[in-house]
């Protein structure tokens, strides 16, 4: 069951003096149970394309198919509680929604309001909390106590607690030194590979894209640019540039070995590949 | 001998008594230097930088900015000689617009109106922000934000500024600009620079590199002389230059390549090294 854009307009207030469009005509299909990364400039459309997931926005024109659900332009969508059930979205900045006494009580909130009794939410808030790595010792504790990085934990474990089969996230890095941004993408490959659920995460590290994406969607102005794998994403030297996208720092010296005579296999895409290839080179 | 534009000398600073978060700290910072500090979250790295601009009180030790010793008595001095700019760009703009955001330093050190226009218009025109002196903070961009931000410091004309993760919250094109506009002004020395940072490529090509761990200083020196410890800085968490791990990868495969930090060069060498039979 996909995850489908077809011909769809998202334009802001419109019929007024600051319509603005957002996006125009996306079509665009997304795998399930990969991790797909979604970039582009700032003002490109990337939160406005994933707040069409869980109907936090409604297409103008076209449609948007997730899991079982259709959502038409001008049609009235009935199913949003089921809807946001499966596809958990994480906003930006995401610490700034918790609001409960507790860590545990926050993260309850969710499934509870999804009908779930209160001694299940708790088993199923402790049970994402462990997955995000958030000690028991500070269940009880106020979630202002926390770091901005554990609070963000928090944050997401109050998603995960919904079940959802799709995980939405935007920007979940920014701010984070970058040992707590690695920490949080290995989380998210935890879920993806060993919970099975479909992350598309919202990203400028293109860093995180090449060490722990499948796959890339590439965003500007509001239109699809590109959808491609990884591998051939990251391939593409001149279009990097031509896109204002600033390539890891593996692949910009390897375009600079490639310039000066080293041609290096697109297959190597860690430091330790590429010094075993050197190596080889040098041997021969 | 250079001159020292900062000296700290035996420095301690605790939030709470139990703790030290700053743990006689002793470094100097050259003059016309661009100095970084690294280390990880919670090593105390924005704790200095308070303490420097005066913001927190030290609890012993000696803090010399521009030759002058920081006392509560000449504060007001000593932030005529040090700015700083902070991480976040919505939590430093002041003004209703960009030219009142500028304005407000320079009202508050009494700088004669008549003359507030022409240094207003300098600074703006030198960060690139002149067309949009009359916008308010809600049309700019977190970069542009930055650069006002920068602007009203140059505009006190300070002689050191400290930028604490100045560019942490920006996207990439944001990053970039306010990078190459901070390596600009730095240009001909005239100013010090010391940026708080996690963006090791940038600390690659500072001039000096302090790293900051559990309230004390870890290491100090050139970036070349730091990062030859690759282990101890990464037993603090923290990363080390692309470069230099090429480099440590390629040795262990027993090729030998010198520790050049400029990214193009190293291609260069590895190049001739490998192709030169």
């Amino acid at each position: 069951m996909p995850i489908r854009f077809e011909k769809v307009d998202f334009e802001y207030s419109p019929e007024t003096p600051f319509a603005f469009k957002a996006l125009t005509d996306i079509n665009l299909e997304l795998a399930m149970d990969k991790m797909t990364a979604i970039i582009g400039a700032t003002g490109s459309g990337k939160t406005t394309l994933v707040q069409h997931l869980n109907a936090l926005l409604l297409p103008t024109a076209g449609q948007v198919t997730v899991l079982d659900w259709q959502i038409k332009a001008g049609q009235k969508f009935t199913k949003v509680k089921d809807l946001r059930h499966r596809v958990g979205l994480v906003f930006q900045f995401a610490e700034y929604q918790l609001f409960e006494e507790t860590v545990l009580k926050d993260v309850c909130f969710g499934p509870q309001n999804f009908g779930v009794s209160e001694e299940e939410a708790v088993k199923i808030a402790r049970e994402s909390l462990k997955i995000v790595g958030i000690a028991e010792s500070d269940f009880e504790k106020s979630p202002l106590e926390l770091s901005g990085g554990q609070k963000r934990r928090v944050a997401i474990a109050g998603i995960l607690a919904m079940k959802p089969q799709i995980l939405v996230l935007d920007e979940p890095t920014a701010g984070l030194d970058p040992q707590g941004a690695e920490n949080m993408m290995e989380l998210f490959r935890k879920i993806n590979k060993e919970n099975g659920i479909t992350v598309l995460i919202v990203t400028h590290n293109m860093e995180h894209v090449l060490q722990y994406c499948d796959e890339v969607v590439v965003l500007e102005k509001g239109q699809l640019l590109m959808q491609t794998d990884i591998k051939t994403f990251f391939e593409n030297y001149e279009y990097m540039e031509k896109a204002n996208i600033n390539p890891p720092a593996i692949i910009r010296f390897k375009e600079l070995l490639r310039k000066n005579g080293l041609e290096i296999s697109s297959d190597v895409l860690d430091i330790d590949s590429l010094a075993k290839e050197i190596a080889g080179r040098y041997r021969k | 001998m250079a001159l020292n534009a900062i000296e700290v000398r035996n420095l301690n600073f605790s939030y709470d008594p139990r703790v030290k978060t700053i743990d006689g700290v002793s470094f100097s910072v050259p003059e016309g230097s661009y100095t970084t500090v690294i280390g990880h979250n919670g090593s105390g790295k924005s704790t200095i930088a308070k303490l420097l601009l005066g913001l927190l009180e030290k609890e012993s030790g000696e803090i010399i900015i521009d030759g002058l010793e920081l006392t509560l008595e000449n504060l007001r001095e000593i932030r005529g000689r040090i700015g700083i700019v902070f991480q976040n760009p919505d939590n430093q703009f002041i003004g209703s617009t960009v030219r009142d955001d500028i304005a407000f330093g320079l009202e508050n050190h009494c700088v004669p109106q008549n003359e507030m226009d022409g240094i207003i218009e300098k600074f703006a025109s030198r960060v690139n922000m002149s067309e949009f002196l009359n916008s308010e903070p809600t049309k700019l961009s977190g970069g542009q934000k930055q650069r006002v931000a920068i602007a009203a410091v140059l505009a006190m004309r300070h002689k050191i500024i400290v930028f604490d993760e100045a560019t942490s919250m920006l996207d990439p094109t944001g990053k970039r600009e306010i990078n190459a506009l901070i390596k600009e002004l730095h240009n001909d020395k005239k100013l010090t620079v010391i940026s708080i940072t996690h963006d090791i490529e940038e600390v690659a090509q500072s001039d000096n590199v302090i790293v900051v761990n559990k309230g004390k200083i870890a290491l100090e020196g050139t970036p070349k002389e730091v990062f030859r410890n690759q282990a101890l800085i990464e037993s603090m968490q923290l990363d080390i230059p692309f470069v230099y791990k090429v480099r440590n990868a390629l040795k262990k495969k027993g090729l030998k390549i010198s520790d050049e930090l400029d990214m193009e060069r190293m291609a260069e060498e590895v190049c001739q090294y490998v192709l030169k039979k």
